[in-house]
């Protein structure tokens, strides 16, 4: 039988980095949106000039 | 963002790996490569998990005009993409060493499958390019429902034509599964740990979409 470890090892890795890769994404646009989220929600309750 | 749905959608995923690498028994002839079945599949069916959701909510968006089902379909097709394109990378990485090829262009699987990942760029591409969110969900929604058609063909394919390189089901067929007892509970495991990780993506992109759609009311209320 050929040596077939090499494609296995390298599609069990992709896999880690692709779905943890699209989830870290998930995370850091959330945290960008939350961050101008919350500073609009303090630009909207300070008193208008 | 993450809650406790991600992190058993995880577990499940690290069982699998597990299960998979060190207690699943090598296949005769294809050896560690054969392997690779236990998250290529998997994937496929977590995108078109992926892809008839955003196919059901652009039909619920269509009928009933509610923004909650745009944003649902957008973050399953976004999902969808990503499944898609793991089943687009490992395929190959499999066929390469099995066919002696990366590809196969008169494939039909082959060929559908491609054809479905540009399908959901395509919808992603467009709802970019459309700024008025009434038109961007109408058209996406259409092109959505007509994307999601390719997904019986995809899986029939393999019928229409005994000129193919992919192989047959051999789980998900009318008869009895034809995999060993050991290698069918990982290949389940793996159905269904992708399938948790699917829609914990998808829950958490749909949150991210609440709060885009809350930044932006709020901005255009500052706007006024």
């Amino acid at each position: 039988m050929a040596d077939t470890w090499g494609p296995f090892h390298a599609a069990y890795i992709i896999a880690v980095v692709v779905y943890g890769g699209y989830a870290l994404t998930i995370w850091r646009r959330a945290k960008t949106v939350r961050a101008r989220l919350q500073s609009a929600l303090r630009g909207s309750s300070s008193p208008q000039r | 963002m993450f809650g406790g749905f991600f992190a058993v959608a995880v577990l499940a995923v690290v069982g699998l790996y597990v299960r998979a690498i060190y207690f699943t028994p090598l296949e005769a002839k294809q050896g560690a490569a054969q392997k690779i079945y236990y998250i290529h599949v998997p994937s496929a069916i977590g995108a078109y998990c992926a892809v008839s959701i955003t196919a059901l909510a652009s039909i619920i968006y269509l009928w009933l005009r509610d923004v909650r089902a745009d944003r649902l379909a957008e973050a399953s097709a976004e999902v969808g993409l990503v499944f898609m394109t793991m089943v687009l990378i490992t395929g190959p990485l499999w066929a390469h060493k099995i066919w002696n090829a990366w590809w196969v262009w008169w494939d039909l699987r082959l060929t559908l499958s491609l054809f479905l990942w540009f399908v959901i760029v395509g919808y992603l591409v467009l709802r970019g390019a459309i700024e008025e969110p009434a038109m961007r969900g109408r058209y996406s929604a259409v092109l959505a429902v007509l994307g999601a058609l390719l997904i019986p063909f995809i899986h029939l394919s393999v019928y229409f034509s005994t000129a193919h390189m992919h192989p047959d089901p051999i789980v998900l067929q009318p008869s009895k599964p034809k995999l060993p007892s050991e290698m069918l509970m990982t290949f389940l495991l793996g159905i269904g740990s992708f399938l948790l990780l699917c829609l914990a993506l998808i829950r958490s992109r749909y949150q991210l979409g609440v709060m885009r759609d809350e930044l932006a009311e709020l901005e255009a209320e500052r706007g006024l």
